[in-house]
């Protein structure tokens, strides 16, 4: 397992000179090559798990990192919390994505978009996941949904499929989970169960994650202070695949992965006439040569 | 039926009995009423009329496929090609009055059938649209018959025995031709048929000329078909109707192999295909699929027509059967056939290509959809949700691959709110940060905020001038990122009283 180091500001500025570089050189940086580990590339279907790099993530699994090729199951408390739910999967999928080949399929409740808003292409570009691989199903109906999903794990041209819907549907009891559970298995791609404002209605997933947005940490008064990394409190209410557990999260864009919050002030771009700037911006620092 | 004409209530379609009485069509209704004061009568509904009118040209499209509505009251036929498929064997070539058997058989089926349903028509085959039109409409009726289903033939070239004794008005003209030609005694079509055309033309207008040329097929008439003429298509009938889907599922596999066959000989795939299933009592049932890719395998073909079906649910009622099957291909491309490569991308775009069909075939084409970048920078049009299957996946370029330095902001939210829900915020006068806003009745307060972005609506397409967006990304107390905008200024312009800016939230950021 390759753990990220954690950020520190040296870090931070080697990876944006490295990515800068990249940049010129039209590729991307080395650190955001996901490799897909050699063991389960050789049959095609990618990783048989899904290594984060954070280790209390990983580590709350039987064997390390999350079982691919199943169903999950991610709830928020609100659906006002949808930014959030979204972002999470939206990093799952960008990982997955970034090592399998595929579309993803997002499918949708009939009047989905209304409560929660629609999925924004460039905000999920942002996270790494290309739009042009996501086709978005928006069904009639609940029954029409999961049957959707269900063609959808069977199908080879998908890597994930993702299944968003408000509070618990009547229609997807156990029974039809389970179904979705024993068609993922078979089919290869990894199923998303997406509530909003989900209940705790039983679901025959592997796991539940409860996620809720994670203030960025910082000083006080944060009034005009940037927002710093996406981040979440990830509660893993059910796992039959290893132990429950809590673990914080974060999104890091340059790297295209998750990292291990290190509540470090957000370092503020470098505007001529921005707010104050937060220590550590500016300044020539010098590390190590390895 | 009545009608109002000419600010009287007027007849204008009666029964066979009503007809026995001496009632004539056009007669005011009242004096009809004093000689028989038992009449019984309903107004017209045009409306009706006209989809039941349409019912029955999809209904002929059993003939043919090139049915044309002819006025409000008739169908025109196109069945050049089609008549010798009637022809029963053991009947003679031709008959008594010279009309081939295949177009008396196929006058005959319909008329019966018509018959079946309740209808009272009337028939008539010939070389030429206007010959056709004019023995319909004009032939004196045969005794006895006045009223019910009759039918009458011209065999080819014999048009002039058939026509020369009919009016005038068979020639389809302006009623005021048709009484200037009375008014000197021209009141039969022999009498202009045979005439030098000059004086004629000259006198009554070219348009006369014109009819009598279509009618002896010096000038060709050609029909203007209600449906699209289909590439190709296969059909079946059956002596005894079908009702079961098992039937009428074997029945599209069926005709969707003999259409296989001739795509292939073309070298093309189908892009639409349309199966049409005839019902015994006239109903014609249409069901239409589109494919993302070109396609011949029957059993695709069949996959996608029975999700269809199978999303129809109730609404697909067979009623007492279908009597004939019809599979069309709409629309083909040329079918590029591919060797798989040891790679596998091929077989999966070829797998995500079904998958969509089958979506696309059960749900409804538009809502598989893909996001199609657009080149404006108000968010909400940004992107385009577009039919996946039509979509050509080249054109969804995204740049999601470029590098991001790392602490640049996330632009962009996740999440989408279209169209914006509007917000009460307190904010930095006049052009600050919001502190704290109401949504959906609860209230959030800022924690950290990023912004201003200024965006404003182009001005060319308002007449208006656009109010400028101020957008914020803001983050509450228990981290929850939102995207506001206020539209607007706080301002006090010189007489202008002090209007407040409206707020908005438009998105969810992770």
């Amino acid at each position: 397992m390759v753990a990220v180091p954690r950020p520190d500001p040296d870090r931070t500025r080697l990876v944006e000179l490295r990515s800068r570089i990249a940049a010129l050189e039209g590729r991307l940086s080395s650190e955001a090559q996901l490799q897909p580990d050699p063991a389960s590339a050789a049959n095609g279907q990618g990783p048989a798990r899904l290594l984060t790099g954070v280790a209390g993530f990983d580590g709350l699994f039987a064997a390390a990192g999350m079982p691919c090729g199943t169903l999950h199951e991610a709830t928020s408390a609100e659906s006002r919390s949808g930014g959030a739910l979204t972002g999470f999967a939206a990093a799952l999928l960008s990982c997955l994505a970034a090592r399998r080949t595929g579309a993803v399929l997002w499918v949708m409740e009939p009047d989905g978009g209304r409560e929660t808003g629609s999925p924004n292409a460039e905000g999920l570009a942002r996270f790494g996941l290309d739009p042009a691989r996501v086709v978005l199903v928006r069904a009639r109906c609940v029954a029409e949904m999961l049957w959707a999903v269900e063609e959808g794990v069977q199908a080879k041209g998908v890597c994930a499929v993702v299944a968003e819907m408000r509070g618990a549907p009547r229609a997807l009891d156990l029974t039809a989970s389970r179904r979705l559970l024993l068609r993922a298995e078979a089919g290869g791609a990894t199923a998303f169960l997406l509530r909003h404002a989900g209940g705790a209605a039983p679901t025959a997933a592997v796991t539940r994650f409860r996620i809720a947005a994670r203030p960025s940490g910082g000083r006080e008064d944060r009034r005009l202070a940037p927002l710093g990394r996406p981040g979440w409190r990830v509660e893993l209410q059910r796992n039959r695949d290893g132990r429950p557990g809590t673990v914080e999260l974060e999104w890091d864009h340059a790297m295209r992965s998750f990292a291990a919050p290190a509540d470090r002030e957000p370092v503020v771009p470098r505007t001529g006439d921005g707010p104050a700037g937060a220590p550590g911006t500016g300044r020539v620092v010098a590390f190590a040569r390895r | 039926m009545i009608a109002t004409r000419k600010g009287t209530e007027r007849i204008v379609a009666l029964n066979a009995a009503a007809r026995a009485l001496g009632i004539l069509a056009g007669e005011p209704l009242a004096d009809a009423r004093a000689r028989h004061p038992g009449l019984a009568s309903d107004a017209q509904a045009p409306a009706e009329e006209a989809a039941l009118l349409a019912a029955l040209a999809d209904w002929c499209d059993r003939y043919t496929p090139l049915v044309a509505l002819d006025s409000d009251d008739g169908l025109l036929l196109d069945i050049t090609g089609c008549a010798h498929l009637f022809a029963r064997d053991g009947a003679g070539a031709t008959q008594d009055d010279g009309l081939p058997a295949g177009e008396r058989a196929l006058m005959d089926d319909c008329l019966r059938r018509l018959g079946d349903q309740g209808f009272a028509a009337r028939a008539a085959v010939a070389d030429t649209p206007a010959a056709a039109w004019a023995l319909a409409r004009h032939a004196p009726e045969p005794d006895g018959l006045a009223g019910a289903a009759a039918g009458a033939g011209i065999a080819p070239g014999a048009w002039r025995d058939a026509l020369v004794a009919l009016p005038i008005a068979a020639l389809r003209l302006e009623e005021a031709t048709v009484d200037a030609l009375a008014r000197v005694g021209l009141t039969r079509i022999a009498d202009v048929v045979d005439r030098p055309r000059g004086p004629l033309a000259s006198r009554f207008g070219r348009e006369l000329v014109r009819r009598i040329d279509r009618l002896r097929g010096d000038e060709a008439e050609p029909i203007s078909p209600r449906l699209a003429v289909p590439l190709l298509a296969a059909d079946r009938r059956f002596f005894e109707p079908i009702s079961r889907e098992e039937d009428v599922r074997g029945v599209i596999l069926a005709l969707a192999e003999r259409l296989s066959r001739d795509l292939e000989r073309r070298g093309e795939g189908g892009r639409a295909f349309e199966l049409a299933l005839f019902r015994v009592d006239g109903v014609v049932n249409r069901v239409t699929v589109g494919t993302s890719r070109a396609l011949r395998e029957p059993a695709r073909v069949l996959g996608l027509f029975a999700e269809r079906l199978a999303a129809l649910g109730d609404d697909f009622d067979a009623g007492f059967g279908f009597d004939l099957v019809r599979l069309c291909v709409l629309e083909a491309q040329r079918f590029e056939a591919v060797q798989s490569d040891f790679t596998q991308a091929g077989e999966q775009t070829e797998a995500l290509d079904a998958l969509i069909d089958r979506l696309g075939a059960r749900l409804g084409i538009a809502r598989v959809a893909r996001f199609l970048p657009c080149d404006s920078h108000l968010p909400e049009a940004r992107q385009k949700l577009v039919p996946a299957a039509l979509v050509d996946t080249t054109a969804l370029v995204w740049c999601s691959e470029t590098p991001v330095a790392p602490d640049t902001p996330q632009l962009r939210p996740l999440r989408l709110i279209d169209p914006p829900e509007p917000v009460e915020a307190v904010a930095m006068v006049p052009e600050g940060p919001p502190l704290r806003f109401r949504w959906r009745r609860a209230l959030y307060e800022v924690r950290a905020c990023e912004g201003p972005e200024r965006l404003v609506p182009p001005w060319w397409q308002s007449p208006q001038p656009p109010q400028a967006r101020d957008y914020y990304r803001v983050e509450d107390g228990e981290g929850r990122r939102f995207w506001l905008y206020r539209e607007g200024f706080y301002e006090a312009d010189a007489g202008v009283e002090l209007r407040a800016p409206r707020w908005f939230l438009q998105g969810l950021y992770a």
